[in-house]
């Protein structure tokens, strides 16, 4: 059977998925060493944690601006940023490992599912149920992923964005809605019974005779 | 299935095997094998047409609706 010649797009796609792949299985393995590591109080008191924070922040002194001879008075809000807890605390370091670890587990089993996929279709493997039962699965892993953070974020400002108390700035309730993930899942959801339908079609022109 | 293919009976009556039926009609044995074992999802008119041509048959001498209990 002669082989179809692949377009380059497919071939940058599976190195990329394929290079990517590997380097989301190191970062979990650094994960594990990282929280055997600190469930073993290996790090000692010197551990600088370095975590977004899932909730916007208001900066409470104004600004000014002078335009058209007047002066306008200006605000800085709703702004994202990272926190870092300076020498943090064992016991938050601990269950800031097992975040860490969790959303690294939910990241990999998308790109085993996506490496998986984009391998098929290099391979010519498009239209079969199980490739498409793939991409199902990765719009399954989105929503778990958008879940997680959803309620890790919450659990974030309850108990301790909410609780920080800054000279300059106050943290607001709004909490990082994820939305990309969640249209992202859908998107594939969808997609997913797009192909499934091709399978279907495929399989009807195989078996008509 | 509610629709059953008697192939395989009117090659009998007719005492012809199914790789003269393929020769004659000029369909390949995998295809027509799949007709007679009833796993077909769709017959084209002109294979049916061939089939009725060569075994001097009706479409429903071939093709046969029983309802699914």
């Amino acid at each position: 059977m002669k082989s179809e010649k692949k377009p380059l797009s497919i071939k940058i796609i599976y190195w990329l998925t394929q290079i990517t792949f590997w380097l989301v299985v190191l970062v979990f393995f650094a994960a594990i060493a990282i929280n055997v590591a600190l469930q073993a109080e290996l790090f000692g008191d010197d551990m600088q944690l370095h975590t977004v924070l899932p909730v916007q922040v208001n900066y409470t002194e104004k600004g000014t601006l002078h335009i058209d001879q007047t002066v306008q008075e200006v605000a800085f809000v709703e702004a994202i940023g990272k926190l870092h807890f300076i020498n943090t605390n064992e016991y938050l370091a601990k269950w800031f490992g097992v975040v860490l670890l969790v959303a690294i587990f939910i990241l990999l089993y998308i790109f085993l599912m996506f490496k998986n996929f984009i391998s098929n279709v290099y391979r010519g493997i498009i239209f079969e149920r199980y490739n498409i039962r793939m991409l199902q699965k990765i719009s399954y892993g989105l929503v778990g992923l958008w879940l997680f953070f959803k309620v890790y974020s919450w659990l974030f400002y309850y108990f301790l964005a909410r609780h920080i108390e800054f000279e300059h700035l106050e943290i607001t309730g709004d909490i990082n809605s994820y939305g990309g993930i969640l249209l992202a899942a859908l998107l594939l959801w969808v997609l997913s019974h797009i192909f499934m339908r091709g399978v279907k079609l495929r399989e009807e022109q195989e078996l008509t005779v | 299935m509610a629709i059953v293919v008697n192939l395989d009976v009117m090659l009998a009556m007719r005492k012809m095997s199914l790789t003269e039926l393929s020769e004659k009609v000029g369909i390949t044995m995998a295809n027509l094998s799949i007709l007679k074992k009833g796993k077909a999802k769709a017959i084209r008119f002109s294979t049916l047409e061939s089939i009725c041509d060569v075994l001097d048959c009706q479409p429903g001498d071939i093709l046969e609706f029983r309802k699914e209990e």
